[in-house]
């Protein structure tokens, strides 16, 4: 029947019981998917429509905080371009010297989480910290020299740890930028300098807003950091409402202007890379030489230190120091022997059943196309944009109401991190499908495979190496996942992060160092592993 | 007057084995299209880029209009040297229109020259309507059209051309290379083209300069390139060529096809072979032949042969469409060539 069906319908791909039975399938998983993420949110914008009038909050104060998180966000936003884009062009395109190390020392700091970095740099700037400990030793006054708390050291914070996503797709770009273009800019007439200013630059342009986006949107939406630093801003007015005044009203109320806040971020910028599509740069097998630097070499190299300095070696030997001897070490691991095992068992399970899931999700939205697909990977998206604490706040809402046995169980933890991670699993599988030539599907098919065949033998096979990758990047988000778990763990059910936070909380920098560096390496092994085996193209 | 002139230029990339070009001179006359012709690594695209001022040569001298650009120390700087260059990816700014990509190079000039001569360049490569389009939204010959009015819009000294028509379609191919032709013409520009295809350099030069590995192997017009080669690669490179072993005897050249003057003067008892392009060659059916048809390639306008001499040689030879031999046809040879081009006898 199959085949008189593929004789009568020459060119179409057949769709006979079969492929009934995948469509009702892709509907389901798209409802379950829906159901995931979306009634949360709905519950969530209810919840803030009942509290009416603003209650505690008043509209000056919920302006002010708008404005201090906006500005938070936007400053350090810019403090990580002014890091990322020199560092890639230096990287790039010159000959500074050790340039190949400065390129994979400059990724590092995404393995260093937000709030470790805020916990290193409170322990080496705070009131008590070693430098003020050091100064009022050397002059004998005991004035705060220094102070990292507060505004400024929110901004320094998270600029120093999300530079990298700039300068990721900053460097690429630039590598991948022709460079015939800019050759042909010089027979223009153009001097270097000017080259770099009218066409490099222009060119960059996507890459810089989409690297500059990713790293708004990362301080728009962290609580960890800035909480630890004494910051006012939306998230932790949110913990604030809901963990000290128990006001889930208020707390409703500020979640839901967060999220109206982030969706403007994220529409205005569609909007405007929708008008600059002429985003195609096209690669070549030619590399740009590496512009001589001359007598400048040197201070250059020196600019890349500084940053790197401060973004790595800082915050890594401060909490060096912190952790002390190996035995300290070990000690408080043992102690803490309970909270790691959680940590591994509750990411390792959110990272199977993401991978799994997202290959469901991305080869049905592959074979569903068109709107069904489109609204699929939005959804999941959404899921992806919400900050981790007002996530937090409307599982408790939703699920204290409606599911109160899934609430202050592990399973609600998995559930958020799924919510808020299932998108990077679909998006890695999607590209991987995406890339595999349409034309191999089209042979199984003509070789009599069912579509069934085709998935297993032919795409599951071609797309392993991503569901691995796509396994330790969610192992990874979910091991670092403090803002969220901070509001749903069980109680006496402790993560690695949440004992980090509450460690430098209650200023016992020795331990909270202790798991950080540990943190930073279950972390950063595993994407190590992954990049080794890639490059040996086992995986 | 020349314009353009290579003295014994030597370049070599840094790590690699052999030099990129080796002691290369040539020059070419104002107004004149030079084409720059071999095989894919030859050195040509080096040639380009050295004139150009984005490869530095180690050796030899270059200049342009007089002025000397590299002496094989110093450089002049691309940006001051106003040649025009059009690359193979055409490498269009991918973030400015058609009429900012043309009006690039002209910043120099009041806002109001610049823009006329924006529109007269633009008129000149016909994309008048499409000047307010994005390079992404333009088809391959239209955006190698931008990249040559971007090229001649400040009017340079020369326009180098580096494969211009390799990245088209073969259907669009011969339409972009008359258009092309007609835009050399109406500009009197000076210009060099690089490209693998003879084709296209017989069609669209004054004289070519064949490269092989790195080396000047000859520069002619394309008639006494064709003809005439200098050697036995240059025969091979431009078209179909056979040659066929012969001996110099009292004055003559003896081959198994018959006997040819011995115009170079080798002298007598010398072994060498004789170059035989298929439209030397007019086959006859006879019984009993010395030869047979040994294949046929039907290529529309002409039928190519290969013929099976007693020795064993293959020769190919042309004849017309319609004449149609089947294989194993017995023939007879006969050689009429204008130009008789001979070489000693290679190992």
């Amino acid at each position: 029947m199959a085949q008189a069906g593929s004789i009568a319908l020459a060119g179409r791909a057949p769709e006979p019981a079969s492929g009934r039975l995948a469509q009702a399938g892709t509907i389901a998983l798209l409802a379950g998917v829906g159901l995931l993420i979306l009634p949360p949110l709905l519950y969530l914008a209810s919840s803030a429509m009942q509290a009416g009038t603003l209650g505690a909050l008043s509209i000056g104060s919920l302006a002010g905080l708008a404005l201090t998180t906006l500005a938070l966000a936007g400053l350090a936003t810019m403090w990580a371009m002014a890091l990322a884009l020199p560092l890639a062009w230096l990287v790039v395109r010159t000959d500074m010297p050790f340039r190949n190390a400065c390129r994979w020392l400059a990724v590092i700091p995404l393995a260093i989480p937000s709030y470790i970095g805020a916990m290193a740099y409170i322990a080496f700037l705070g009131p008590v910290g070693s430098v003020n400990t050091w100064l009022s030793s050397l002059t004998g006054s005991h004035q705060q020299w220094l102070n990292i708390y507060g505004f400024w050291g929110g901004v320094f914070v998270l600029g120093l740890f999300t530079y990298p996503y700039i300068f990721l797709l900053v460097s690429a770009a630039l590598e991948a930028t022709n460079p015939s273009v800019e050759e042909t800019a010089r027979s223009l007439g153009e001097s270097p300098l000017g080259v770099l200013r009218r066409v490099t630059l222009p060119m960059l342009r996507p890459s810089i807003l989409a690297g500059g986006l990713l790293a708004f949107l990362y301080a728009l939406s962290d609580f960890g950091s800035l909480s630890l630093l004494r910051v006012q801003v939306f998230t932790t007015a949110i913990y604030h409402q809901l963990n000290t005044r128990f006001d889930q009203a208020a707390a409703a109320m500020l979640s839901f202007v967060l999220v109206l806040i982030t969706l403007a971020v994220l529409l205005s910028q569609r909007a405007l890379m929708s008008r600059r599509s002429y985003v195609t740069i096209t690669g070549t097998a030619r590399v740009a030489r590496p512009l001589p630097l001359g007598r400048w070499r040197w201070p250059a190299a020196a600019l890349a230190g500084g940053i790197l300095s401060l973004s790595v070696f800082i915050p890594l030997g401060v909490l060096l120091a912190q952790t002390g001897s190996l035995e300290q070490f070990t000690d408080v691991l043992r102690e803490q022997w309970a909270f790691i095992r959680n940590s591994l068992a509750l990411a390792g399970a959110a990272a199977t059943l993401a991978m799994i899931i997202g290959f469901l999700i991305a080869f049905s939205a592959k074979r569903a196309k068109g709107p069904v697909g489109a609204a699929i990977s939005g959804t999941i998206q959404i899921g992806y944009a919400i900050p981790g604490t007002v996530l937090g706040l409307s599982l408790i809402l939703l699920y204290n109401t409606y599911l109160p046995w899934l609430y202050g169980t592990v399973g609600i933890l998995v559930l958020a991190y799924l919510i808020r991670f299932l998108t990077q699993s679909v998006q890695g599988i999607d590209a991987a499908l995406a890339g595999i030539n349409p034309h191999l599907e089209e042979a199984a098919r003509s070789l009599a495979a069912s579509p069934a065949t085709v998935l297993r033998r032919i795409l599951a096979p071609l797309v392993r190496p991503t569901l691995f990758a796509v396994w330790t990047l969610v192992f990874i988000s979910a091991m670092k996942e403090l803002d969220a778990t901070l509001l749903l763990r069980p109680a006496g059910f402790d993560t690695l992060p949440v004992r980090v936070y509450i460690h430098t909380v209650e200023a016992e920098y020795a331990k909270a160092g202790a798991l950080a560096l540990l943190l930073i390496a279950f972390t950063a092994l595993p994407w190590l592993v992954v990049m080794r085996l890639r490059e040996k193209k086992l995986v | 007057m020349r314009l353009i002139e290579l003295s014994r230029v030597s370049l070599a990339y840094p790590n690699a084995a052999e030099p990129a070009l080796y002691d290369l001179s040539l020059d070419v006359d104002e107004g004149a299209t030079l084409s720059v012709l071999g095989p894919s690594g030859c050195g040509k695209t080096t040639v380009l880029r050295a004139i150009a001022g984005f490869e530095h040569p180690q050796a030899g001298e270059i200049r342009i209009a007089g002025r000397v650009v590299c002496d094989g120390k110093q450089c002049v700087p691309p940006e001051e040297r106003g040649v025009g260059m059009v690359f193979q990816d055409y490498a269009l700014f991918p973030h400015l229109t058609v009429t900012r990509n043309v009006a690039f190079g002209l910043r120099r000039l009041e806002p109001q020259a610049a823009a006329r001569m924006v529109s007269t360049t633009l008129d000149l490569v016909g994309l008048t309507d499409l000047k307010d389009r994005y390079p992404h939204e333009l088809s391959g010959g239209q955006q190698q059209r931008v990249a040559i009015a971007r090229a001649l819009a400040p009017k340079p000294v020369v326009l180098l051309l580096d494969e211009p028509f390799s990245n088209l379609d073969p259907d669009m191919r011969g339409q972009m290379r008359e258009e092309v032709q007609e835009i050399l013409r109406r500009t009197g520009i000076t210009a060099v083209l690089v490209t693998h295809d003879h084709d296209e350099a017989f069609a669209m030069a004054d004289r070519i300069a064949v490269l092989n590995r790195g080396r000047l192997e000859q520069i002619d017009n394309p008639e006494s390139i064709y003809h005439t080669p200098a050697t036995p690669f240059v025969a091979n490179f431009v078209g179909q060529a056979d040659f066929l072993p012969g001996r110099v005897e009292n004055g003559k050249i003896h081959t198994e096809v018959g006997v040819f003057d011995n115009v170079a003067g080798h002298p007598s008892g010398t072994a060498v072979e004789i170059m035989i392009r298929p439209d030397d060659v007019h086959i006859t059916p006879a019984s009993p032949g010395t030869a047979q048809i040994a294949g046929r390639q039907f290529r529309g306008s002409e039928n190519l042969y290969t013929v099976l001499l007693p020795s064993g040689q293959y020769l190919h030879g042309s004849e017309d469409s319609t004449t149609v031999h089947p294989i194993g046809t017995s023939v007879e040879i006969t050689i009429v060539a204008t130009h008789i081009v001979t070489f000693v006898k290679r190992q």
